[in-house]
């Protein structure tokens, strides 16, 4: 029998072991694995090759035609095995509606199987002690023969590599109604192992893979014996399946730019009503849920700015996690026109640089929240005309830090606490009626309104303190997150000194652009 | 598809002074005799998300009688208001005061000494420790740096708290029965 690779190397003795198996009421497949076969491609031969080569001619019909499920695997290297069963798969996978050129498949079995299994090999243990001393972590488990035996089914049939490891997963769980009364017995020998587990948290599960486990690794063979019968009894009914399908989240990266002073960040409820309509976020998630078609999805960013605020320059970079995607397969110019798509949407939301990203990538995205600069222009009013002496003085700021307080407009929500942070620059310009510019850089997380108008003395110094003499905001826009994350795609305007409200233009020469690479 | 309006805001004052942040951002409510004591207003500050910036009023005997502020204290025997540690988004930690609760006393360079109570029940957030060094930003500055603190009543208790204090039609109403009843 120099086809398999076994324990064993007496034919007399496979023959035995084999017969003794079948009198157990075990299956092919598991006889195979229970007389030591570890190799995958082994199983990838059918059921009739394996049975062709294992057993005796004539009762090569009597273990096909058993009607009782294996009492080493309740029938899911049987029934669920043979293709009937991977055709329910097929049309399960297909009518979920998903997209996909490879897969996994994962197997949830019924945690009773490990008592079984620990059955059996005592059972062989205490029948052929010389072959089986010692095999415990030598037997291929029932989840591996599975794969070994319906993968490549499954890849043909799906025309999708089959993967141990793949983004896209079908998980068959199966359920043994018997599964808990066959574990009984572990509560009176471990009852301190198992009472606890009668709570929310473990799903009101008494018994878990990992406990089951830990407590047949305390008990030694013959304490076994005493409580769960070797060989195990031969079900009588079999198991039953729950497919679904999930594909791992997909992350799609970009910068937005905000033209409206009447736009929130984020969707604006307060108790169940709507403040406002719109957002930035439903702007631009709205066409890519339609492409994606995700079960959920979260929108995050590098920071927010206020409804009244604009986010202009290259805009501010955000990631959209798309949760159990449907759709993933999408060329450069498939997510070209993506972003082409979300920028008919509205003309006060722009986006630009979209790309899909990997989860760790997303990471540089919070990053940017804590430790990198950011530039504003806001117009001011103060109570007198400004002076070349006052410009000047402004224009020499550097590096000036603030003690900042938690602003009264979000002291319900936030820590309330005394934060420093630090202007890097200014630069002011006198415009007519008591008006000016300022365009400064600042560490991230300065609140910019609260240090123009002071918030009632609570940020300090503020703009009525360097001026002496009482300033208030009108208008504040964002001209640069500072984050070079997500890489760069689109072309980056002309640097400029000036404040340029234009919005990037989205031509058929950019896309070209676009293809030819990363800029920068 | 959501729609926004094709109308671009304008400050509606193009030219002149814009709205200050008071009147942006607060609405102004009055606590009128303190204290059972005639004419000890308090104006308190509220922001739609609850937040209470407790202010004298003009109407108090200390700005209308133009009087000079000389010391602020937030502690006395019985009660101690700088004491007040708490932590996190939901201030554990600190003190719940009453609508009457004394907040600060305010002395001024004639003698006379005012307590100022909390105008709100509420979770007690600040108090304007500038004032202690600076007593005189309460008559220069009321409604801004001479603020005297911040409380922030609970979600179900804000709304009651509002409606026990004055509007500002309703305070510009007491302040005229009063003239009245002087002549």
């Amino acid at each position: 029998m120099d086809t398999f690779e076994i324990f064993t190397s007496s034919a007399e003795e496979t023959k035995q072991i084999v017969s003794d198996l079948q009198q157990t009421g075990c299956c092919t497949r598991c006889i195979l694995r229970l007389l030591g076969e570890l190799r995958s491609l082994t199983y990838r031969s059918s059921l009739e090759e394996i049975e062709r080569a294992l057993l005796p001619e004539d009762q090569q019909s009597s273990v096909t035609t058993n009607q009782c499920p294996c009492p080493g695997c309740l029938g899911i290297l049987q029934k669920f095995a043979e293709q009937p069963f991977l055709n329910t798969i097929v049309k399960k996978v297909r009518e979920d509606g998903y997209q996909f050129s490879a897969h996994q498949c994962s197997l949830i079995l019924p945690v009773s199987l490990a008592i079984r299994q620990k059955a059996l090999l005592l059972y062989l243990q205490k029948k052929y002690p010389d072959v089986y001393k010692g095999k415990e972590g030598s037997i291929a488990s029932v989840k591996d023969v599975w794969k070994w035996s319906c993968g490549h089914r499954m890849a043909s049939l799906l025309n999708a590599k089959f993967q141990n490891r793949s983004e896209f997963d079908i998980l068959m769980t199966f359920s043994y109604k018997d599964s808990d009364r066959e574990c009984a017995f572990l509560l009176d020998v471990f009852p301190e192992t198992f009472k606890k587990r009668k709570q929310r948290k473990f799903g009101f599960e008494t018994f878990t893979r990992s406990n089951v486990m830990a407590s047949l690794q305390q008990m030694d063979g013959s304490k076994f014996e005493d409580c769960s019968s070797c060989p195990p009894p031969i079900p009588t009914e079999d198991c039953s399946v729950d497919i679904s399908c999930s594909h791992n989240a997909v992350f799609i990266a970009g910068r937005y730019q905000k033209y409206s002073r009447e736009l929130s960040q984020t969707p604006w409820v307060v108790d169940g009503k709507r403040i406002m309509e719109g957002s930035v976020q439903e702007l631009i998630c709205e066409h890519i849920v339609n492409t994606f078609k995700p079960t959920e999805h979260r929108f995050s960013s590098s920071g927010r700015e206020d409804v009244d605020v604009r986010m202009l320059g290259i805009g501010r970079p955000f990631v959209v996690e798309l949760i159990n995607p449907h759709c993933v397969t999408f060329s450069r110019q498939d997510i070209a026109d993506l972003q082409e798509r979300i920028n008919t949407v509205s003309k006060y939301v722009q986006v630009r640089d979209l790309q899909i990203v990997s989860r760790e990538e997303i990471a540089k995205l919070k990053e940017g929240e804590i430790d990198k600069t950011k530039t504003y222009s806001a117009l001011c009013w103060c109570d007198r005309e400004l002076t070349l002496a006052d410009i000047e003085m402004l224009a020499a700021i550097k590096d000036l830090r603030l003690q900042q307080k938690t602003p009264l407009r979000v002291l319900h929500r936030r820590t309330a606490a005394t934060r420093e942070r630090t202007i890097h620059s200014l630069k002011a310009t006198k415009e007519a009626n008591n008006r000016f510019k300022i365009l400064m850089s600042t560490q991230a997380g300065t609140y910019i309104k609260e240090f123009v108008h002071g918030d009632f003395g609570r940020t300090y110094p503020n703009m009525s303190d360097l001026l002496k003499a009482e300033c208030d905001i009108i208008d504040l826009d964002v001209e640069s997150v500072d984050v070079d994350w997500p890489v760069f795609i689109d072309p980056l305007p002309q640097a400029s000194e000036t404040v340029d409200s234009e919005r990037s233009c989205n031509s058929a020469e950019d896309c070209q652009i676009k293809d030819a690479g990363v800029m920068f | 598809m959501t729609t926004i309006s094709d109308d671009p805001v304008v400050n509606n004052d193009v030219n002149g002074r814009p709205p200050n942040v008071v009147d942006r951002y607060f609405k102004r409510r009055y606590k009128i005799d303190m204290q059972n004591k005639v004419g000890e207003d308090a104006m308190v500050l509220s922001h739609s998300n609850r937040v209470c910036v407790v202010c004298l009023a003009d109407s108090h005997p200390v700005l209308k009688e133009k009087k000079t502020v000389t010391k602020v204290s937030f502690e006395s025997a019985k009660w101690n208001r700088m004491d007040n540690k708490f932590s996190g988004k939901n201030k554990r930690g600190a003190q719940w005061l009453d609508v009457n609760s004394p907040l600060c006393e305010v002395t001024c360079s004639d003698g006379s000494v005012y307590t100022i109570c909390c105008c709100v029940k509420g979770q007690l957030i600040e108090v304007n420790e500038n004032l202690i060094n600076h007593p005189e930003l309460v008559m220069r500055k009321p409604c801004g740096e001479g603020y005297l603190a911040v409380l922030l009543p609970g979600l179900k208790g804000f709304e009651r708290e509002m409606l026990q204090l004055k509007s500002q039609e309703e305070y510009q109403e007491v302040l005229a029965s009063r003239a009245a009843d002087q002549t």
